[in-house]
């Protein structure tokens, strides 16, 4: 389980304002630091502290996003059927069909058989049946459809094998296909805020730009294709936090210390891993309230003495990174 | 507006060697005036009367201790407020008259003389300047005009950070120049980040004596924890550390004295003299520093309407008081009362009962209250008064304790708890509780009504700016403050109050009556903790 190629001499990268550059340690440390981020089902957290605001926690969902790709069966197709199949007949619950995206399905109830019915909005619509074999068929509205057909997939899959480098491969079905096992939790200010901060990092190959805001195939951001990370609205105050519904989350990434503690007190999060971003120049009090409540982590968390091995890699200068495991 | 991430982490990286330079230095007469301004102050703190002064004289001294101050040019005018000689002796005794003798002639001295923290630091600029080198100073603003008046002062070639949002925003530079200690804590302290994420390769600290650095300035508090428990990811063994903990940086320190038989005793003046002794009945304020040496005083998350440039428009906008930032203006309506058919209740059948109660025992057992009161620990000033105010018919509010405790107390100590007969209850549900969430629903409606009338006329102003009248905006000068006229056809009658916004700045605790208002900047920096 090893970083990244250490060479992406093909790619430069710019933030707003900036020329175009190699990519540069920090950019590194932050896509490998996700994508070598374990996937063994032990919970831990993290908290990379940096000496200024920057895209990092965004690279880092980047990195956990790659790795994905080169995991077989890395999405919600197995879940999407049982998502599916606890569905009620209410007036608030619509589905599409992905070879008929205009129309708008509710459900219905259930065959004879059990097997649960979708009946279309409209004067004589038609009714069809949810089997475990056509559920990929099926998505929620207002979600992502939960794999794309035919040719497509999403956009930037040339981007992604430069990043990954020739040491793995990508599934393709997962270029195709929704994933909700990773999320960024965006900055308090709002989505906004973390909109502005991705779309101004740009990444270039040849001829090709593109935004690490395109890159990370959040729902919101690129609404017409599947979705690969889930965002997280820390100031979602009612209902879910969460642009689109999914299986409980592996992965949290946590885009300053407040989200942390806002992602830490939310019930669907409390099985994840959660790797926090955090900037030395923020508000000294707020650094002070947060030190003092991450000490009081460690009645449940202790040193993980698996981290040397598990090939995170090392901070450039000025970054600094720590990693607890859930005791037990 | 933020720096890029990569110019600071390629600083970073260029990083090899960081130094804090610690020029100290001692002057007998200084250390007499400090010693004298001292005792004044403690004496003035224990004298309710005097706590405008001994804020005063605190506030000078905390001046004289971070700036650049000319000698030349002290300021005694709060030693003045002490009294005269006669009037010392008749108030504190034998040894404030010789504190207040000593003080004088300190000054006396002082004046004829140069501040050798000036001095330095002006040695300091020209010698970066020479080398064509960048420097910043980080100050108080109210320091501003003292570096600003400096020999040699180049307008423009110096910038000024004065707390963590600026030292967060600034590109990196050479050398930072600070007058103080090096704390994260108090009124004269600076961001950790200046040690532990840097922008700039050197430290230049001028300090007087008796005033030592905190022991661990620059601990980052998040990671430091996790250092503790040996949670690290392995750090690479480069020339520069990853971490920047304050070890790293290499420290100098250069100290100096002037030749003079003045008795020389320097304690720490900033950590053994609190401003505000207590910071009860203080609210936690954001400064909002104005034109024309003005201020407003918010509480965080006050909801405030500002104007603000985008691109080549002006737009009105409510955010909280920490989104107010220098290039805004704050927009202050001043509206004549608008009904909204307000909240006013009439007491609750529990008010009435305990009021009563309270009007009666208050008459003819006074002496029974306050002694029931204080043996419970309810220290309540100016108990007369309060009880008064309690008795009171409900108008928005059912008058009684701010604290639950308080209100608990105050129904055991009349006796009501036990008497059941005539304060009948549901079983096994106390009477207080049940008193007390009456007064509790009569506040959350107050509150509801007040914030929502604040909230609707803000609603309508913005609305009003950013619609059919958005051109009186244009009206608006980034030197001047002034007045708009609120439209006839607004539905709002008034004007609104735009003031240029320079900057903000956070650690303060003020009384309630001050937040909102429009003060002099001088009188709001005493507030500062």
């Amino acid at each position: 389980m090893t970083a990244l190629s250490p060479v992406h001499t093909e790619l430069l990268i710019r933030e707003e304002g900036a020329s175009w550059e190699p990519l540069p340690a920090w950019v590194r440390f932050f896509i490998d630091f996700g994508f070598a981020w374990p996937v063994d089902g032990i919970r831990r957290l993290a908290f990379v502290s940096t000496p200024c605001d920057s895209a990092g926690a965004a690279l880092i969902a980047l990195g956990a996003l790659l790795k994905r790709l080169t995991i077989a069966e890395a999405n919600d197709l197995k879940s999407h059927f049982d998502r599916l199949n606890g569905l009620v007949p209410s007036g608030d619950t619509h589905v599409r069909l992905r070879s008929r995206p205009k129309s708008r399905y509710a459900v219905s109830g259930r065959n004879e058989g059990g097997h649960l019915r979708f009946c279309e909005q409209k004067e004589d619509g038609e009714t069809r049946v949810l089997l475990e074999a056509n559920a990929h068929e099926w998505y929620l509205v207002g979600e992502p459809p939960i794999e794309l057909r035919g040719g497509e997939a999403l956009p930037h899959g040339d981007f992604y094998r430069i990043l990954i480098g020739v040491t793995r491969s990508i599934h393709e079905r997962n270029l195709k296909t929704t994933d909700s096992s990773v999320v960024l939790a965006g900055r308090v200010r709002g989505k906004a805020a973390t909109e502005a901060i991705v779309a101004a990092v740009q990444l270039k190959h040849a001829d090709r730009e593109v935004s690490l805001k395109e890159l990370l195939a959040v729902h919101g951001w690129q609404p017409n294709t599947v979705s690969r990370i889930r965002y997280f609205n820390p100031r979602q105050l009612t209902g879910s936090p969460f642009d689109r519904g999914g299986q409980q989350p592996s992965l949290i990434i946590a885009d300053g210390l407040p989200v942390y503690d806002r992602v830490r007190r939310d019930k669907f999060c409390h099985a994840a891993s959660v790797i926090t971003v955090t900037s030395r120049c923020g508000d000294p009090k707020d650094l002070e309230d947060a030190g003092d409540a991450i000490a009081g982590l460690a009645q449940w968390f202790e040193t993980d003495p698996t981290i040397p091995n598990i090939g995170l890699p090392v901070p450039p200068p000025g970054i600094v990174a720590g990693v607890l495991r859930a005791r037990g | 507006m933020s720096v890029p991430a990569s110019s600071v982490f390629a600083f970073t990286e260029s990083l090899t060697e960081c130094e804090v330079v610690r020029h100290e230095f001692r002057s007998g007469p200084f250390s007499a005036l400090r010693r004298s301004i001292r005792f004044f102050v403690r004496c003035c703190q224990d004298d309710e009367s005097f706590s405008s002064t001994a804020r005063s004289l605190h506030l000078s001294l905390v001046n004289w201790l971070s700036c650049p101050v000319n000698f030349s040019e002290f300021d005694a005018t709060a030693l003045q407020r002490v009294g005269t000689p006669e009037e010392v002796l008749r108030r504190w005794g034998d040894g404030a008259v010789e504190a207040l003798d000593t003080a004088h002639r300190a000054l006396t001295e002082l004046r004829e003389r140069e501040n050798p923290v000036r001095s330095a630091v002006v040695a300091a600029l020209a010698e970066h300047a020479a080398c064509s080198k960048s420097v910043r100073i980080y100050c108080h603003p109210k320091c501003r005009d003292h570096f600003v008046a400096l020999p040699g002062w180049v307008g423009g070639s110096h910038g000024f950070i004065h707390n963590w949002r600026g030292y967060r925003d600034v590109v990196p530079f050479d050398a930072l120049i600070y007058v103080g200690p090096l704390r994260a804590r108090g009124i004269v302290s600076l961001p950790p980040a200046v040690l532990n994420a840097p922008r700039q390769r050197t430290v230049l600290q001028f300090v007087w004596a008796g005033l030592d650095d905190d022991r661990d300035f620059g601990r980052d508090p998040v990671m430091g924890w996790l250092g503790n428990l040996g949670a690290m990811v392995n750090v690479a063994d480069t020339g520069a550390s990853a971490s920047f903990t304050p070890n790293v940086w290499v420290r100098t320190c250069r100290q100096s004295a002037d030749d003079d038989s003045w008795p020389e005793v320097d304690e720490d003046d900033l950590q053994v003299l609190q401003p505000h002794p207590s910071t009860v009945g203080m609210r936690r304020a954001l400064l909002i520093r104005l034109s024309r040496g003005c201020a407003a005083l918010y509480a965080p998350r006050t909801c405030v309407i500002v104007a603000r440039r985008d691109e080549s428009r002006v737009l009105c906008l409510a955010v909280a008081a920490e989104e107010i930032g220098p290039g805004d203006w704050l927009v202050r309506p001043r509206v004549e009362d608008v009904d909204f058919g307000g909240v006013t209740l009439r007491d609750g059948r529990y008010a009435t009962a305990w009021k009563t109660r309270l009007e009666e025992a208050w008459r003819f057992r006074r002496s029974d209250i306050e002694h029931g009161l204080k043996e419970r620990d309810v220290a309540l000033e100016h108990l007369g008064d309060r009880v008064q105010w309690w008795c009171r018919q409900a108008t928005t509010v059912i008058h009684a304790p701010q604290q639950r405790e308080h209100f608990r107390v105050l129904i055991e100590v009349l006796g009501i708890e036990e008497d059941r007969n005539h304060y009948p209850r549901p079983p096994g549900v106390a009477w207080w509780r049940l008193a007390w969430r009456e007064i509790a629903h009569s506040r959350g409606e107050a509150i509801q009504a007040g914030l929502q009338g604040h909230g609707i006329i803000n609603d309508q102003i913005v609305a009003i700016l950013n619609g059919p009248h958005s051109d009186l905006l244009s009206r608006l000068s980034h030197d001047e403050d002034c007045e708009i006229d609120l439209p006839p056809d607004s539905g709002l009658s008034g004007f609104l109050q735009c003031w240029p916004v320079e900057d903000s700045d956070e650690n303060y605790h003020v009384p309630e009556s001050l937040l909102g208002a429009i003060i002099p900047l001088q009188d709001a920096f005493e507030w500062r903790v």
